[in-house]
């Protein structure tokens, strides 16, 4: 027989639970919302603070995407610029060479539809979309190869439409540009 | 208590049949994508059942889902036959309809865009059209939620809301604002260059458009389920919901975050709604004496 004092007993620890639960769910929250602030700032997690355009039609025939200055350069305080463009099945330069331990700045865009442009291994993973120009900062660790597969839908040929970046030592590098002054992999 | 149950069967039936030759489409791309056929790959077949594939899955199946257990829910919760029965149908027409226009042209291979589009790719305007009624259709189903509840409330002025109608009304409002991205992305760029009336896409435009309705989809998708664990799950482990009041506090931000646009903010908000419903189920268990908990749906 359930009686009154049941009642109040069962209104009292449903009470009780409801505070419970309420303020462990405010702790998850705070705790998440703390997480995702923590490796927004820390992390490089950060999307592209500035939107530049570069249109597609004029790409090949003037501006910084023009053919002889695609490839990775040296800048003058040390750094190395990577320029590189994604087109229906392709990426130039198809193998991309960087030197180790030097902070490489990546400037790409589309000739085309919307590739997908993504380093197997490091951080690097953004949309390649026709009038705008990805730019992404990344410092490779060590020597060795890296595949770099186009990762968003872009045509019948989609899925064959794989490039390379191939990490060297940084005097390596430092020689190959004593001879040239934009490289890819073939140079 | 339902009484429409052949409008709510009807969208059943139809969703599952989408559902079942989906997932023919899903299990052959595995097949054709393993080993087992790695000599023979015909990328032009493949994209196309991937169109088809994802166009169902993700259009057709869970919006007629949300739809049919909509109308299920209005009429269990507020134990009155739907408002709007009529609109119903029409907008079950439209889905059906928007659905076989889309898949002709993809069928035929003439829009093997995927389902999230890929401007300034662009296929056969009927895919888009197609999709757009989709859209349209399980609009009259966001207007009928929240009249249902209206017509209610009016007769009912001193009755707090049944929560399954609460949560399903806030879904409903979720997906109306969610969709506006893809439709307008739909509406004012990729159809008028597919119909060849202009030449032009901002494809980063398209981007933003399509991201406002991106991730929120999901959760279109996910708020029957939200429903059934609040309410019907907890009938059918013999429980009860220790507190209706938690439980709209846990779907409330799960709306707001989702229509916000920020991913993160989406999976901080759903995870804690999910946490809470979860708490709700197992902790109402020991409390099974309490009279001011009642069944929340019939």
């Amino acid at each position: 027989m359930t009686s009154e004092t049941d009642h109040s007993l069962g209104e009292a620890v449903a009470a009780r639970n409801e505070r419970r639960w309420a303020t462990l769910s405010i702790v998850i929250i705070g705790v998440l919302v703390g997480m995702a602030a923590f490796i927004g700032i820390h992390q490089a997690t950060m999307p592209q603070g500035h939107v530049e355009t570069a249109d597609p039609k004029t790409l090949h025939l003037s501006g910084e995407f023009i053919e002889s200055n695609l490839g990775s350069a040296i800048e003058a305080d040390g750094s190395v610029t990577v320029r590189a463009i994604g087109q229906q099945y392709s990426f130039t330069p198809q193998c991309v060479v960087v030197p180790a331990e030097t902070p490489v700045n990546i400037r790409a865009t589309s000739a085309d539809v919307v590739h997908g442009f993504l380093i197997e291994g490091t951080n690097i993973n953004t949309m390649l979309v026709p009038g705008y120009v990805s730019a992404l900062p990344i410092r490779f660790k060590a020597p060795g190869e890296h595949v770099m597969p186009c990762q968003e839908f872009c045509g019948i040929g989609h899925q064959g439409m794989w490039g390379k970046v191939k990490v060297v030592d940084k005097t390596a590098f430092l020689n190959m540009t004593a001879a040239k002054r934009r490289l890819s992999c073939v140079d | 208590m339902l009484i429409n149950k052949r409008l709510i069967l009807a969208h059943f039936w139809l969703a599952f049949i989408v559902f079942g030759l989906a997932l023919v489409l899903g299990a052959w791309q595995m097949f054709v994508r393993s080993p087992l056929n790695a000599w023979h790959f015909n990328p032009e077949f493949y994209y196309r059942s991937v169109t088809a594939h994802g166009t169902a899955m993700g259009y057709v199946f869970p919006t007629l889902v949300a739809m049919g257990f909509g109308y299920a829910i209005t009429e269990a919760s507020l134990e009155r036959a739907l408002v709007g029965r009529r609109w119903a149908w029409a907008g079950l027409l439209l889905v059906a309809v928007g659905a076989v226009v889309a898949m002709v042209p993809v069928s035929m291979g003439l829009a093997s865009v995927l389902y999230t589009f890929y401007p300034p790719m662009v296929g056969d305007p009927f895919y888009y059209i197609g999709v757009v009624m989709v859209v349209v259709g399980s609009w009259i189903w966001v207007a009928l939620m929240p009249i249902n509840l209206a017509v209610w409330k009016r007769d009912n002025p001193d009755k707090p809301v049944p929560l399954a109608m609460f949560a399903n009304v806030a879904g409903s409002y979720l997906w109306g604002w969610t969709a506006v991205g893809a439709a307008l992305e739909l509406i004012f760029q990729i159809i008028p260059v597919a119909l060849g009336l202009t030449a032009t896409i901002d494809a980063g435009l398209a981007r933003v458009f399509f991201s406002w309705t991106l991730h929120a989809i999901v959760y279109f998708w996910l708020i029957p389920t939200y429903i059934a664990y609040y309410t019907i799950f907890p009938r059918a482990i013999g429980a009860r919901l220790y507190s209706g009041a938690m439980a709209r506090i846990a779907i409330s931000p799960v709306i707001v975050g989702e229509s916000t646009i920020s991913r993160s903010a989406a999976v901080i908000s759903s995870s804690s709604g999910i946490w809470s419903c979860c708490a709700c189920v197992i902790k109402s268990s020991s409390i099974t004496r309490r009279p001011a908990a009642r069944s929340l749906i019939a």
